[in-house]
C-alpha cells in the first residue's frame, strides 16, 4: 500500500487526527475513507429516505396506492372522509347523520352498501354529487374535475418506475 | 477534486431527503387527472451530476486512486433510451490506467516502472443507446438491448484517453416477480488499442436482484464479472448494492453505490453518488 497522499492529509486534518496518528499504525487509508464514505452514502439513501417516505406513503399515497387493495377494486381509491380530522370533515348533509362518502378515482361517488340495502338510494344523486367533489376539492388543495376516469395501472407503473431508476443507477455506475 | 466529495455529497443527499419527505398529499395536474404513482418518471430527459471514487492495488503493490466527476444525460424516446456522458477524472498511479466506456476506468497495467504519476481532465465522450422490447407474452420478461460507443473527444496528452473508440453491445433480461426483479445481462466489450498496448475485448456480465419499495425506492444487488482487458491484469469481479430515491415533491432523484471487489481485477472499493433530475 502507498503512503497517503497530500489529500489524505487534509482528510486526517479535517478529521481531528494528529500527523503521528495518521501516519502510525491507525493510519486512514484511502480505501477505508471510501468505503465509508460509500457505505454512509448508500445507508442515507437507502435506509433514511426509505423511512421518510414510509410515513409520507401511511399518510398520504393510502389515498391512491393503498386503497386499491380494498373491496373495490384495483382500480379504484376510497376516500374515507370520516376518518379525516374534524376540520377536514365533508359538510353533513340535510337531513343525515354522519356518513361515509365514497369517491372513486373514477369519478363517481358510490353508496355504501349498507344504505343500499336498507332502502336507501341506489345511485347518488347529482346534488351529492357535487357535494362530494368540493369536498375532494378541500383535500387536494386544488380545484379539479372528478369526472376524468384516471386508472391506476400498478403493474406497468411499477415497470416505469423502476427502469427510471435502473436509468440512474447506469448513469451512475457507468455501466 | 477532494477526497471527501463522496461525503460531502452524502450529507447533501441525507439533508435533502429529510427535507423534502414531508406530507405531500396527491396533487392533480393541470389537466385535472390524479398524479401518477410512479412520480416523475413519465419525463424525457434526466440529467444526472455525480461523483464516483475506484480504489484498489490491482494485484500490484502500490495502489491506484481514481476519481471522477459523471456528467450524464438519458432521453427517453418511447422504448428507445438515449445516454451521452462525459467524465472529469483524476487518476493516481504508477501503472497505465485509462478512462474507458462512460468513465469507468479501463486498467491496462496496474503497476509499471515508472514513478506515481497524477493526471487530470475530462475524459471522453460516451453516448449510448438502450432499446427496450416490449414485454414477450411468453415469459413476461423484459427484453433490453444496450449499445455504448466511447468517442476519443479528449486529448491523448492528458494521459486519460486511448485515443480510440470503444464499442460496447449488450442485452439485459429481467422479469419481475411482485417487488422483485431479478436481471442477468451480457455485454461484449471492443476496445481500441492505444499507442503501444494491445487490449483484449472480451464480454463483460451481470446478475443481480432489484427490490422496488413502495414503487418508488429501488435497491439494487448485482455480481459483476468482466474479462481481463490486457495479460497484466486478471478477470474482473465485483459485488455491488445500489439504490435510487425521488426526492418527494421535486424532480430530484438521489443515487448512490458502493461496491467491493472480489478480484485483483477489480477495485478494492467503489462508490459513488449522484443527483438527477428529471426535466
Amino acid at each position: 500500500m502507498g503512503a497517503p497522499d497530500s489529500i489524505d492529509q487534509d482528510i486526517a486534518a479535517i478529521l481531528g487526527l494528529s500527523d503521528r496518528r495518521f501516519s502510525a499504525s491507525h493510519a486512514v487509508t484511502r480505501s477505508r475513507l471510501l468505503a465509508w464514505a460509500s457505505f454512509s452514502a448508500v445507508l442515507c439513501v437507502g435506509v433514511v429516505l426509505p423511512g421518510a417516505l414510509l410515513k409520507s406513503t401511511v399518510n398520504d399515497s393510502a389515498l391512491l396506492d393503498a386503497a386499491q387493495t380494498r373491496s373495490n377494486g384495483p382500480f379504484m381509491a376510497d376516500v374515507q372522509l370520516a376518518e379525516r380530522p374534524p376540520s377536514l370533515k365533508p359538510p353533513l348533509e340535510s337531513g343525515s347523520t354522519r356518513r361515509k362518502a365514497r369517491v372513486t378515482l373514477a369519478g363517481e361517488l358510490r353508496m355504501p352498501l349498507w344504505r343500499r340495502r336498507h332502502g336507501a338510494r341506489a345511485a347518488p344523486s347529482n346534488m351529492q354529487i357535487a357535494s362530494n367533489a368540493r369536498t375532494y376539492e378541500r383535500f387536494s388543495d386544488q380545484p379539479r374535475s372528478i369526472n376524468k376516469i384516471q386508472r391506476v395501472p400498478t403493474g406497468r407503473a411499477d415497470r416505469t418506475a423502476r427502469l427510471e431508476a435502473i436509468d440512474a443507477i447506469r448513469l451512475l455506475r457507468q455501466q | 477534486m477532494k477526497r471527501w466529495g463522496i461525503s460531502a455529497l452524502g450529507a447533501l443527499a441525507c439533508g435533502l431527503g429529510t427535507a423534502a419527505y414531508a406530507d405531500t398529499p396527491p396533487t392533480p395536474s393541470a389537466s385535472g387527472s390524479l398524479p401518477n404513482p410512479s412520480g416523475p418518471s413519465s419525463n424525457n430527459l434526466l440529467l444526472s451530476l455525480g461523483a464516483s471514487d475506484w480504489s484498489g492495488e490491482y494485484g500490484a503493490t502500490t495502489e491506484t486512486d481514481i476519481s471522477a466527476l459523471l456528467l450524464g444525460a438519458r432521453y427517453k424516446i418511447g422504448d428507445l433510451r438515449l445516454t451521452a456522458s462525459v467524465p472529469w477524472m483524476r487518476i493516481a498511479s504508477d501503472g497505465v490506467v485509462f478512462a474507458g466506456v462512460d468513465g469507468t476506468p479501463l486498467i491496462i497495467s496496474p503497476e509499471t516502472l515508472t514513478r506515481r504519476r497524477t493526471r487530470e481532465g475530462f475524459g471522453d465522450l460516451t453516448l449510448g443507446g438502450a432499446y427496450l422490447a416490449p414485454a414477450t407474452p411468453l415469459f413476461g420478461a423484459d427484453v433490453e438491448i444496450i449499445s455504448r460507443i466511447k468517442l476519443p473527444t479528449a486529448s491523448v496528452d492528458s494521459g486519460l484517453s486511448t485515443g480510440r473508440a470503444d464499442y460496447s453491445v449488450g442485452s439485459e433480461i429481467s422479469k419481475p416477480f411482485g417487488p422483485w426483479t431479478p436481471f442477468v445481462s451480457a455485454t461484449y466489450r471492443s476496445f481500441g488499442d492505444p499507442s503501444g498496448w494491445r487490449l483484449k475485448d472480451g464480454f463483460a456480465t451481470s446478475a443481480g436482484l432489484t427490490y422496488q419499495f413502495s414503487n418508488k425506492l429501488v435497491y439494487q444487488l448485482s455480481y459483476d464479472y468482466a474479462q481481463r482487458t490486457s495479460a497484466f491484469i486478471p478477470d474482473s469481479q465485483a459485488i455491488a448494492a445500489s439504490v435510487s430515491a425521488p426526492v418527494p415533491s421535486s424532480q430530484i432523484r438521489v443515487t448512490a453505490f458502493v461496491s467491493k471487489g472480489l478480484s485483483n481485477g477489480a477495485a478494492d472499493f467503489a462508490g459513488g453518488l449522484a443527483l438527477s433530475v428529471s426535466l
